[in-house]
This record gives C-alpha cells, sequence and structure tokens, in this order.
C-alpha cells in the first residue's frame, strides 16, 4: 500500500507530490469498526443491565 | 445568575426549556455540515471513480467553511465562553472519571455545558479543518477564479507535494470523524443533542439528567 505519491522530475529528483489515496479506505475502515464496536457494547450493556434489574 | 446549590434547587431554578445552542451557532453548524459534506463528495467521489466536475464545487464550498470558520472562531472568543469547549487538565480528569464510572457499571458524572468527548471531538476536527484550510486556501493559487488569476510558481513544486499531502491525510481523518459524527447523531440515546442542535434547546429533564447545574447555568 502507498501512503505517499511521488513524482520524478526531468531531472531525476523524486520529490512528494501528495497523499496516495490507498488509506482512504483504512480511514473509512476505522470509523466503521469504531462505530460496530460502541454499538456492540452499548448493546451488551443494556442487555446486561435488563437482565441485572429482573 | 445565582446558581443552584442543590438538585432541587436546580430543578425549580431551571426553566422548562434550557438554551443549548442560540440560533447563531445552530446556523453556523448547519453551514459547516453542509459545506464539509460537499468538500468530503466532491474529493472523495472522483478518488472511488465516479468522475464529474469537482473543482469548482470544492473549492467554492472550501471558501465557505473557511468564512463560516473565521467567523465562529472570532464569535467563540468575543462573544462566547470558548473555556466550555476547552480541553484541559480539568476536562481530561472529567474524562478519567467518566472511564472508570464506565468501568464500575456506575452512571457517567454529569457534565458542565459540553461532556469531554464532545469537547476531544471538537479538538480533533478543529486541528484537521485548520489543516485543511491553510493548505486549501494555499491551493487557491493554482485555479483560475472570477477573482484571481491562477499562479502556480506561488510555491515550488517539491513545497506544493506537502501541501497536497497535509490537505489529502486531513479530510481524510475528517471523513473519519463526520462518519462517527454521523453515527452519534443518529443514536436514540443521543437525540436530545442532535434535537437541540436543530430546535436551539433541551428540556429541563434533559439538563438535569445530563449537566451539573453548578458547572451549567442555564441562559434565560
Amino acid at each position: 500500500m502507498d501512503w505517499v505519491r511521488f513524482s520524478r522530475s526531468v531531472y531525476g529528483q523524486e520529490a512528494v507530490q501528495g497523499a496516495a489515496w490507498d488509506p482512504l479506505w483504512l480511514f473509512v475502515g476505522a470509523a466503521l469498526a469504531f462505530i460496530v464496536l460502541h454499538a456492540l457494547w452499548r448493546a451488551t450493556r443494556r442487555r446486561s443491565k435488563a437482565g441485572a434489574g429482573q | 445568575m445565582n446558581v443552584p446549590s442543590s438538585p432541587a434547587g436546580a430543578r425549580t431554578a431551571a426553566p422548562e426549556r434550557v438554551v443549548r445552542h442560540r440560533l447563531t451557532d445552530r446556523f453556523y453548524h448547519w453551514i459547516m455540515a453542509v459545506s464539509v459534506l460537499t468538500l468530503s463528495v466532491t474529493a472523495f467521489l472522483p478518488i472511488v471513480g465516479i468522475k464529474f466536475d469537482w473543482v469548482t464545487i470544492h473549492w467554492i464550498a472550501g471558501v465557505v467553511l473557511s468564512a463560516a470558520v473565521v467567523f465562529h472562531i472570532v464569535r467563540a472568543l468575543a462573544a462566547q465562553d470558548w473555556r466550555a469547549m476547552a480541553v484541559g487538565p480539568k476536562a481530561l480528569a472529567e474524562g478519567v472519571a467518566e472511564l472508570e464510572a464506565l468501568a464500575a457499571g456506575a452512571p457517567p458524572p454529569r457534565a458542565a455545558k459540553y461532556p469531554i468527548a464532545q469537547r476531544l471531538y471538537h479538538l480533533a476536527i478543529a486541528v484537521l479543518v485548520l489543516i485543511t484550510m491553510a493548505s486549501g486556501g494555499l491551493m487557491l493559487a493554482k485555479i483560475d477564479t472570477p477573482l484571481w488569476r491562477r499562479d502556480p510558481y506561488f510555491l515550488a513544486d517539491q513545497d506544493w507535494g506537502w501541501v497536497y499531502l497535509a490537505h489529502g491525510y486531513a479530510a481524510m481523518a475528517i471523513l473519519s470523524l463526520i462518519l462517527v459524527h454521523i453515527y452519534f447523531g443518529l443514536r436514540p440515546d443521543k437525540w436530545w443533542i442532535t434535537r437541540s442542535m436543530i430546535r436551539g434547546w433541551i428540556t429541563r429533564r434533559e439538563y438535569l439528567d445530563h449537566h451539573d447545574p453548578a458547572r451549567w447555568s442555564p441562559e434565560r
């Protein structure tokens, strides 16, 4: 996976061109993973509270 | 205003509707929301293969967002209590106390105007938006608009690369935060906060359940 895009000048010098877009899916995936884990944690907590109340 | 010293005092002192966000602040929030979503769509759809003429919409949305953010900063510093949103040692201690309560299965301690999670989110999004604003502002020099002519030699090639790098990574991180923000905004247990960003107020019950009247007195 590339993190940074590079360009090469006519003199052969490499320079940073910008962000590579491969990590875009990492950022989206991290957010979705957080959302799923949080939702599961809250649902589990609610269920255990309801169980304790019975 | 006198701060109620007891929950009973707070119950009688708090109005039926407690103002949480004034109209100006709600207006700012929704302008920011629309412009950030427009920026995200115009930035990332072409990257995932949906091609369209995105540059004009993108830079205009960026200018709108920048103007709104500058307005918000001036208003927060001049006309509002910016400390209510600040993250300092006291706020972090609140965060630790909240985590300890969660671990013990106890209800979290009541917050001042903004809970620690909201303050940390605000800090993160503020830093990232300021990075995209600064880098995006520089990138405006590379496009022709009705207001100015492009000057791509404003920076050297390798310097432009770093500007694009900062803009790209800050934008990807903002996308993550947007997804998390929408998730919390849609969660039923957080609807009272979402509603307050539409109507401006929360009920007395919500105020007393979630806020510490000794640390946040409602407006009258």
